[in-house]
């Protein structure tokens, strides 16, 4: 198994906040990878890094074995990287059907005039995607809704089809920004099962999450972030036991605190 | 002759710029760009046509009454097309506030007709002469009085009470409320200070540019282009602005030609956005996404 | 009757009439009118593919239908082309200039957007006014009237034929963009622009593409425009006619192809209803884009989406 993500000394500053220091992490073709870490250790400015939300001041990504600092998002998306928000980023305003073709967008190679002209190839095309969307979300399970608004769906079932969109790209990194807020325990089994279906595909997965229990279980690695420096990495129960994580999450205050 | 011109397109500048800093605190209050704004100052000229020339009511008692009215409208504006619209869109209301504009044009039409009315200097036919440099002793005064008003505001922004509750909304609106500010008071009043700067204006202009119903036209894209600059919420921008536009359009007039003089500003216009789009006061904001 | 089959008798009917229209009206001052209504629907149509689906406010659509006109007019006074390629020429002559200015415009946040290309709209329409080329503010004089052989259009009732071909091919383009990849990320851009990056579309890309095709409709719109009235001056192609174009877009819905006819068509025709005092009229008009803008976000055909009017409908028997 190759590698399929390599960061060194990646560095993001914010004025003078330094959000993402140094990190150094590298990710094998079919991990699950958690990243964890309190809030503010820049999990997120990570992420956006890394898929080119924002460019990175100092250090390099490699995907794929390929240098990508320089890459606007759609082309690292095109290269196989998606990614799914904290806050849902579906088209609230189309319907269900669409915001699943919208993803199949790039599979459809007629061009504008093709499209304006009405070619055989474009007619197909656009059947052809009708129908994979359709059979898309009847394999999610929520065609009953296919053409309502998106945004009258469940909060689950949104963030199910926001997953299910990410997936259109057929992309060899998925990256999952807490995807677990706002559900039940039913539903993050559901989800549990999900990244693991999908990991099975052969897509590999970072997944940065705050619920313990789920990353300690779904993931083969995970990461520790604080104040944007890598503090430990490992196995779960290697995680877990590390007193600098531990640190990290209670603060060294609380002994203090207690002491006085 | 570089005197007179650098004379008149400071002065011509300190008005663009009284507009345009209407222009930016209504942006910083409420975050909507005014496009009736030109014919606000427009309709002061016109009072002061119907108040000083047509009445023969003294010239310091009409710009008192018409700054006042001028505040008044501006806080009628407030209330009937900005409050009950909050939730539509910014760049909507923008739209709704060219209507407003065509409004007060034909609302001028039928008051005071179409022809353009010619406002006499009160100074007379007094000029000041400097060697052999003829300058309209008009300039000068807006001059003076834009200095007034910049001194004045400063004070009133930081060191009054009020002016900072002002700041305050303008920073973050929930805060300042949660801190016991009557937010929709302070806007208000907002909203009448821009009306004021903009009467100043109207005023100061009237006697030396064509006082007619379209002439609001003009200004709004003058004004507009000075807001660009300024990165829409910049108070000194406003000022400088409108100086480098006062004077661009002055000079470039005298030298390159009369009949482009209005691309200038469009001109100003088209490279701010094309290099730096915040302002030439705002940092470097980069649209990503 | 099955809905489909009513559709195609309605289709049949609506497209009847508006072959025998030119029969039925006799009077010059209407067809001119509807010909005008016309020619504001290539306008509003082409607007709403990027207006209307990406919210960015092309406030420079008329500079570009005056681009089409004084090309059309200049290709044909000087160069002699016929009517026939003056007019697809002038539309891809306002496409390539609305995709140059499209580029650098298009990367800006929505206000700066709009102030561009009124900036934009009022530099061409001073070039318009001051250029020896196009006839100073005098405008362009002597267009020729289209002709196929020794047939020559030079009636309203006739060239009424030229605009309706036009605009049924204009209109079925648009309608396919609509329902094609293209149409769906357009529309999602208002959504969210992060999450069509991605998915791997290149935004600009399709920004740019979208104001392209609508200022092409804007100079074919042009052209038909100067060899209608086979005279143009610098003064129609103004800030306050970009206004207009982009309330009846409104007044229709924006962001939808019927929408735009049906506002293109009111906001032509009502003026006309309301001619008693031109200044109360204006005064009336400027309130009425305040009214439009504010309370009917939607437009006339959101109006018809609303559930009270919904249920009207139904009880009428209609759906």
């Amino acid at each position: 198994m190759g590698t399929i993500l390599q960061t060194t000394n990646l560095t993001k500053f914010f004025g003078g906040l330094c959000a993402v220091d140094g990190v150094n992490i590298e990710v094998k073709e079919g991990e699950i990878r958690g990243l964890i870490g309190p809030n503010g250790s820049g999990k997120s400015t990570f992420l956006n890094l890394i898929c080119g939300i924002e460019n990175n001041d100092r250090g390099e990504i490699f995907f794929n074995n390929q240098e990508i600092n320089r890459e606007p998002i759609h082309n690292r998306a095109k290269m196989g990287i998606s990614r799914t928000f904290q806050t849902l980023e579906l088209f609230k305003e189309l319907t269900v059907l669409q915001n699943i073709m919208i993803g199949f967008h790039n599979s459809m190679k007629s061009n504008i005039l093709g499209i304006l002209v009405q070619t055989k190839k474009a007619l197909n095309e656009e059947k052809d995607i009708y129908e994979q969307s359709t059979e898309l979300l009847k394999i999610i399970g929520i065609s009953n809704r296919a053409n309502d608004r998106a945004g009258s769906l469940s909060y689950g079932q949104q963030r199910l089809l926001e997953i299910s969109r990410a997936l259109t790209t057929k992309p060899k990194l998925l990256l999952l920004d807490e995807p677990a807020a706002g559900l039940n325990l039913s539903e993050i089994n559901d989800l549990v099962n999900l990244t693991y279906k999908i990991n099975n595909q052969g897509v590999t997965i970072i997944i940065v999450e705050h619920r313990m229990e789920m990353i300690m279980k779904i993931s083969d690695l995970i990461t520790v972030l604080d104040e944007g420096k890598k503090i430990a990495e490992g196995k779960a129960d290697d995680i877990k036991n590390n007193p600098a994580v531990q640190e990290a999450y209670l603060g060294k205050k609380r002994e203090e605190y207690v002491r006085n | 002759m570089v005197i007179q011109l650098l004379v008149n397109g400071l002065g011509m500048g300190c008005i663009y710029g009284l507009v345009a800093l209407g222009l930016v605190f209504i942006w910083k209050g409420v975050r909507i760009v005014n496009f009736a704004q030109g014919d606000f100052a427009i309709l002061a000229g016109y009072l002061l046509a119907s108040f000083y020339i047509e009445w023969q009511i003294p010239y310091v008692i009409s710009i008192f009454i018409i700054c006042i009215i001028l505040a008044l409208v501006s806080v009628i504006f407030e209330r009937l097309v900005y409050r009950p619209l909050k939730n539509v869109s910014s760049v909507t209301i923008a739209v709704c506030t060219v209507g407003v504009s065509i409004f007060l044009q034909n609302i001028f039409q039928i008051i005071w007709g179409g022809m353009f009315i010619p406002i006499p200097s009160i100074f007379g036919s007094y000029l000041i002469m400097v060697g052999d440099i003829v300058i309209r002793p008009e300039y000068p005064l807006i001059i003076v009085v834009t200095l007034f008003v910049i001194i004045f505001q400063q004070y009133f922004l930081y060191n009054t009470v009020q002016g900072k509750a002002m700041r305050a909304v303008e920073a973050d609106r929930d805060v300042a409320s949660l801190m016991g500010i009557d937010t929709a008071k302070v806007v208000s009043t907002t909203f009448a200070y821009s009306g004021v700067l903009t009467a100043l204006a109207g005023i100061m202009l009237a006697p030396i540019f064509f006082l007619s119903t379209a002439s609001g036209s003009l200004i709004r894209l003058k004004a507009l282009a000075v807001l660009v600059m300024a990165g829409f919420a910049s108070v000194p921008g406003a000022v400088v602005g409108g100086i480098i536009l006062g004077l661009s359009e002055v000079f470039g007039a005298s030298y390159i030609s009369s009949e482009y003089k209005e691309a200038i500003s469009f001109g100003i216009i088209i490279i701010i956005l094309l290099f730096r789009p915040s302002g030439l006061f705002g940092s470097t904001v980069k649209k990503k996404v | 009757m099955l809905n489909s089959e009513r559709n195609r008798v309605l289709t049949i009917i609506i497209a009847v009439i508006l072959i025998i229209i030119p029969l039925l009206i006799k009077s010059n001052y209407y067809i001119r009118l509807i010909n005008l209504c016309g020619i504001y629907l290539l306008l509003t149509v082409g607007l709403n593919i990027i207006t209307g689906y990406t919210g960015n406010p092309n406030m420079a659509q008329t500079a570009f239908w005056g681009i089409g006109a004084y090309a059309s007019g200049l290709l044909s006074i000087k160069l002699g082309l016929p009517f026939w390629l003056s007019l697809p020429l002038s539309g891809l002559v306002a496409a390539m200039i609305g995709v140059l200015v499209g580029i650098p415009t298009l990367k800006l946040k929505v206000f700066h957007f709009a102030i561009g290309t009124i900036a934009f709209g009022q530099i061409i329409q001073l070039f318009f006014k001051n250029l020896e080329i196009t006839g100073g503010p005098a405008g362009l004089k002597s267009i020729p009237t289209p002709k196929i052989g020794n047939y020559v259009f030079d009636s309203d009732f006739s060239y009424y034929y030229i605009i309706l071909f036009v605009i049924f091919i204009l209109i079925s383009l648009a309608y396919r963009l609509e329902h094609s990849k293209y149409g769906r990320a357009l529309k999602a851009i208002k959504e969210s622009e992060l999450a069509l990056q991605m998915l791997g579309i290149n935004v600009s890309y399709i920004k740019v593409l979208a104001f392209g095709v609508s200022t092409f409709y804007a100079g074919i719109a042009g052209s038909l425009y100067a060899h209608l009235f086979t005279y143009i001056s610098p003064d129609t192609f103004s800030f306050f006619e970009a206004v207009k174009v982009l309330t009846m877009l409104y007044i229709g819905q924006a962001g939808s192809i019927s929408g735009a006819i049906i506002g293109s068509i009111v906001l032509t025709i009502l003026p006309e209803a309301l001619r008693f005092s031109k200044v109360y009229y204006m005064a009336i008009y400027g309130i009425g884009i305040v009214i439009i803008f504010a309370y009917l976000p939607n437009g006339l055909i959101g109006l018809t989406r609303h559930p009270k009017i919904r249920k009207y409908i139904k009880n009428l028997g209609l759906r």
